[in-house]
C-alpha cells in the first residue's frame, strides 16, 4: 500500500523497500489510508507536502494504474471535518482560500494544455470534500537537485538530453504565451528511466500576490527582472533560470545572485569551470545566463539552436567496457537506439552456458534517441548492481558515464 | 559618561506584530539594543524575529563590547534555530540590527533592511545600507536613496536570517568622540515613513531617547498610509 506497487513481505514493500506507515504514524490532517476518492482513486502514502497541498500516491481503479493525487490543503488555513476528509476553511480565511483555489485550478489547466514529453502528465481535475484535486502521472525517480547531490556534477553528454527535453517543454509553454518563472533543479524531475519532466507549475509568486508585504528573493536561478516589480519578464526569464541550472549541473557551483552580478559579475565562465564542455555549449549557456535581457537568448528555440547545432546531442555514442571478469578488456559501442542484451542464451553479449552466477538473460542495456543510457535487470537470480545498489527487476535505470555495472564476477564501465 | 536607552514597538494596522526588540543597560557604561523584523506570515515571522533577538540577548552575559566573532556566532545560532523551527508555508525569516556600546566605543551589525543611524552632535555620522533590491539600485545609480521609501521594490530583500548561508554585515568598532551621540535602530515600518533629515530634526528637539522616539512616531503617524507596517525602534543616547 506504501507506493501502490509491490506486496508487503517481511514488513517491507517488495517494490520500494519501505515499511508500510502504520495508521498511527500518518499525520492526522492527511486523507485516510485506503480511502476511495471520487469513486476511483485508492489513496496511499503521502508523497509530499507543500504550503498549499498534500500529494498522495494512489491507485486509479478505472485505468488500473498508479497515479499521484495532489490535494489543495493549505494547512495553516484549513482543517478536516469530523469525517476526516472534508476540508473546512478556518474563520477569516475564506477569501484567501478561494484565491488559492483559483490558482490551484489554473495550475491544473496549464498542465492540461501542455501534455507533452517534458511535462508531468495531468489526467484528471475534480472537486470533492470542499476542495480541489488533480490527478497526475506518478513520477518514480528524483529531482535534479537530488540527482546532483548524489552523483555530483554531470557531464555534458548526460545533461544534454535533459536540457533538450526541458527546452522543448519550455518552447511549448512559451508559444502559449506563458512562462514558468520557477525553473530550478528542484523543478526538473528525472524518472528512473532517465526521462526529464518539468514539474511545479504553481508559480509560487502568483499565490503570493500582495507586494506590500516584505518579500525575500534569494534565488540563484532567478534573473534580475524577477527581483523588480517593473521587471520585463518573458521567455528569456526561463532561459536565464535554465542556463543557471545547467551551469550548476555541470560545475556543481551556482553563480552569485543576479542583482550582485549586475553590480559586479564575478561568475566564473562555465567554459573555464568545465574545460571538457564543448565550446558551442559553453557559449550558449553563457549567453543564456547573461544578466541583461538584451544580451540573453530570447527564446527556447534560439538557445536550442546554439546548444545543439548538429541536432542530436549524443550521436557519437558511448563505449561499454568490461573491466573485470570473463570478458575483461572487451568493449562495445552504444549508439542511439542500440540495445545490448547480456546473458548465457541468445544475447548480444554472450557468456558461456556454465558461467556461474549469470542468468540466461541477465540484463539489457539501451541507449535512447537522446543519448541516455539505461539498464534493466531481466529478473536475474543473482541480481544486477549499479554503484553497489541492486536494481529492481524489470525497471529501467539511467546510467551515467563513469557508472560501474556489475553482476556475478563481471564489471562494466560506461565510458 | 551617561547612557540612556528607550525602545517601542507597534503593530501599525496589521493583525500581527512580527517585529521584536530588546534594549538593555546591564552596566552603567554599557548598552545593548537590537530590533528585528520577521517575515513569513502565519506567525512564523514573529517567531523568527524573537529567535534573532533572543540570540543577540546573549550579549547580556558579558556586559562589555562584544567581538565581531561573538556577534557572528549569535546570528549563526539564530539562523540555525530559525531553520530548525520553520515548517509549513511560513518559511520564516527575519532581518536584524544590533548595537553594543561600552564607554566611548560602539559596534554594530545588521542583516536585511532594519537600519541603524548614528548621529554625533546632531550630524549624521553613520548609517547602515539595506540588503535590498532598492539599495542595489541606488548603488547602480538607477534611483537615489531618498526614493527608497516609496519605491515598489522597497520590500524585496537580498539578505536575511533564515537562509542556508547568511552574510550579515559587521561595522568595525567606532570611537565616540566628546559630545552627544545618538543611535537609532529601527524597522522599515518606521524609516519608510520618515525622511532622514526629519530624523535629525527631531533629534535636535529631544533631550532624551524616549522623547526622540515620541517625535518620530508622531511624525510617522501623520503619514496616513492605507497599509502601515509593524514599526519598532530603539534609541540610545551616549554623552561622552
Amino acid at each position: 500500500m506504501s507506493c501502490m506497487y509491490g506486496t508487503i513481505t517481511n514488513g517491507r514493500c517488495s517494490h520500494c523497500g519501505r515499511p508500510p506507515v502504520p495508521p498511527e504514524g500518518r499525520r492526522a490532517d492527511a486523507l485516510p489510508l485506503s480511502l476511495k476518492l471520487h469513486g476511483r482513486y485508492w489513496i496511499g502514502d503521502v508523497l509530499g507536502r507543500g504550503g498549499f497541498g498534500i500529494t498522495y500516491a494512489a491507485w486509479d481503479e478505472k485505468e488500473n494504474r498508479r497515479v499521484a493525487v495532489k490535494e489543495l490543503y493549505p494547512s495553516m488555513d484549513v482543517g478536516r471535518g469530523s469525517d476526516q476528509c472534508s476540508v473546512l476553511v478556518k474563520g477569516g480565511q475564506e477569501e484567501y482560500f478561494s484565491q488559492v483555489y483559483r490558482c490551484f485550478e489554473k495550475e491544473a489547466h496549464t498542465l492540461m494544455e501542455l501534455q507533452q514529453d517534458g511535462v508531468v502528465r495531468l489526467y484528471h481535475l475534480f472537486n470533492d470534500y470542499n476542495t480541489v484535486y488533480y490527478v497526475m502521472e506518478y513520477l518514480d525517480g528524483q529531482d535534479l537537485r537530488n540527482v546532483l547531490k548524489q552523483g555530483g556534477p554531470m557531464s555534458w553528454p548526460a545533461l544534454s538530453p535533459i536540457l533538450k527535453t526541458i527546452l522543448e517543454a519550455l518552447d511549448c509553454l512559451h508559444q502559449r504565451g506563458m512562462i514558468h518563472r520557477d525553473i530550478s533543479p528542484d523543478n526538473i524531475f528525472i524518472t528512473r528511466e532517465g526521462r526529464a519532466r518539468l514539474i511545479d507549475f504553481g508559480s509560487v509568486r502568483a499565490y503570493q500576490g500582495n507586494r506590500s508585504f516584505t518579500t525575500f528573493i534569494k534565488q540563484n536561478f532567478a534573473p534580475l527582472e524577477q527581483y523588480k516589480s517593473s521587471g520585463r519578464q518573458g521567455p528569456w526569464t526561463d532561459i536565464y533560470a535554465l542556463c543557471v541550472t545547467a551551469y550548476y549541473a555541470l560545475s556543481g557551483q551556482v553563480p552569485p545572485i543576479a542583482p550582485e552580478r549586475r553590480l559586479n559579475d564575478t561568475a566564473v565562465p562555465i567554459g573555464l569551470l568545465c574545460p571538457q564542455l564543448p565550446t558551442h555549449a559553453a557559449n550558449a549557456i553563457q549567453k543564456g545566463m547573461c544578466v541583461s535581457i538584451e544580451g540573453r537568448c530570447q527564446s527556447a528555440g534560439e538557445l536550442a539552436a546554439m546548444l545543439y547545432p548538429g541536432g542530436n546531442p549524443a550521436a557519437e555514442g558511448r563505449l561499454l567496457r568490461c573491466c573485470a571478469g570473463i570478458k575483461n578488456g572487451q568493449s562495445w559501442r552504444l549508439l542511439p537506439g542500440a540495445r545490448l542484451s547480456v546473458g548465457r542464451q541468445g544475447c548480444s553479449i554472450l557468456y558461456p552456458g556454465d558461467a556461474r552466477g549469470i542468468s540466461r538473460t541477465q540484463c539489457t542495456i539501451y541507449m535512447d534517441g537522446g543519448g541516455r543510457i539505461m539498464v534493466r535487470d531481466e529478473g536475474s537470480s543473482g541480481g544486477t548492481f549499479c554503484a553497489g545498489t541492486r536494481l529492481n527487476p524489470g525497471t529501467w535505470y539511467l546510467l551515467q558515464p563513469g557508472h560501474v555495472l556489475s553482476f556475478a564476477y563481471e564489471q562494466y564501465r560506461i565510458e | 559618561m551617561n547612557i540612556q536607552i528607550e525602545a517601542y514597538t507597534a503593530p501599525g494596522n496589521r493583525k500581527e506584530n512580527e517585529d521584536s526588540f530588546f534594549a538593555a543597560r546591564p552596566a552603567p557604561e554599557v548598552a545593548f539594543a537590537a530590533v528585528a523584523d520577521g517575515l513569513g506570515g502565519h506567525g512564523g515571522g514573529k517567531t523568527a524575529s524573537q529567535i534573532a533577538v533572543r540570540a543577540l540577548e546573549a550579549c547580556r552575559a558579558n556586559p562589555r563590547l562584544p567581538e565581531r566573532e561573538e556577534i557572528a556566532r549569535w546570528l549563526e545560532e539564530a539562523n540555525r534555530e530559525i531553520l530548525v523551527k520553520r515548517s509549513g508555508p511560513s518559511h520564516m525569516k527575519t532581518t536584524a540590527v544590533f548595537l553594543a556600546v561600552e564607554g566611548n566605543r560602539a559596534v554594530w551589525a545588521h542583516i536585511g533592511d532594519s537600519r541603524l543611524y548614528h548621529f554625533a552632535d546632531g550630524g549624521l555620522e553613520h548609517f547602515t545600507l539595506d540588503h535590498s533590491m532598492c539599495q542595489l539600485e541606488v548603488q547602480l545609480g538607477e534611483i537615489t536613496r531618498d526614493q527608497i521609501p516609496n519605491h515598489p521594490d522597497r520590500s524585496c530583500l537580498l539578505k536575511v536570517l533564515g537562509e542556508e548561508k547568511i552574510a550579515p554585515e559587521f561595522h568595525q568598532a567606532v570611537e565616540l568622540g566628546p559630545g552627544r551621540h545618538a543611535f537609532l535602530l529601527c524597522t522599515d515600518g518606521l524609516w519608510e515613513r520618515l525622511a532622514e533629515a526629519e530624523i535629525g530634526l527631531d533629534l535636535q528637539k529631544s533631550a532624551a531617547p524616549g522623547e526622540w522616539i515620541d517625535y518620530l512616531r508622531r511624525r510617522a503617524e501623520k503619514r496616513k498610509w492605507a497599509d502601515v507596517d509593524n514599526n519598532t525602534a530603539a534609541a540610545v543616547f551616549v554623552e561622552v
